[in-house]
């Protein structure tokens, strides 16, 4: 199984190129700093993680969700640090045969992150 | 005369505000504790987590772990509550 988990500090940086020997679909998702937080404008969010768990945390359910669906490889990469408005703080990654599994992956990937990886963001 | 145990405990995001540091130690009655006890532990011990501590989970060794989960002298604690990744 090939999973890539990646904490960076600041801004999520452009992917590389990414090549998976049999897939069909290549789905990303890029999350972005948005410009207000509860109706308040904003410079940015300032992310927080307990690390060591927080890759554990990722790289768990990516395995568990490309046993789940069948899916050839993830690749994941969070910011912690300082993001501002614009900027990608979290890049998700999915391979897979064919697109359904891929897109149905991605979006319960994404709501797993928000439940039960120890993140946590601040607004500025 | 009783002694008692001492166990740091990770916090981090609102509980690490709500106390103004990153580690709480906490002295124990004795080790193994299970969560639940520990629970009532840190909110006797610092008052302002009390809310916070009722929709919190523990960690243990970077795992989630229930209320009856024992925890030992060697382990790695943290207090986990609202994360919001992404």
């Amino acid at each position: 199984m090939n999973v890539e988990v990646q904490i960076v500090d600041g801004p999520v940086p452009e992917p590389r190129q990414w090549a998976v020997a049999g897939a069909g679909a290549l789905v990303s998702f890029a999350g972005v700093v948005r410009p207000t937080e509860e109706g308040q404008a904003i410079e940015g969010l300032m992310y927080e993680a307990y690390r060591p768990m927080a890759e554990r945390q990722i790289e768990s359910i990516a395995r568990m969700l490309i046993t789940e669906h069948g899916l050839l490889a993830m690749r994941i990469a969070h910011s912690v640090g300082w993001v501002r408005v614009g900027e990608c703080s979290f890049r998700l990654d999915v391979a897979a045969a064919h697109r359904q599994e891929a897109i149905t992956a991605m979006g319960e990937f994404i709501n797993r992150l928000k439940q039960d990886v120890p993140i946590w963001k601040q607004a500025r | 005369m009783a002694s008692s145990m001492k166990l740091a405990i990770k916090l981090f995001g609102p509980e690490a505000r709500a106390v103004g540091r990153g580690e709480l130690v906490v002295d124990v009655a004795a080790l193994p504790i299970d969560c639940e006890t520990l629970r009532r532990r840190v909110a006797e011990v610092e008052p302002k987590l009390t809310n916070l501590l009722m929709t919190a989970r523990f960690a243990v060794n970077y795992t989630f772990v229930d209320a009856d989960h024992m925890i030992g002298a060697d382990d790695e604690v943290a207090i986990i509550n609202q994360v919001c990744g992404g």
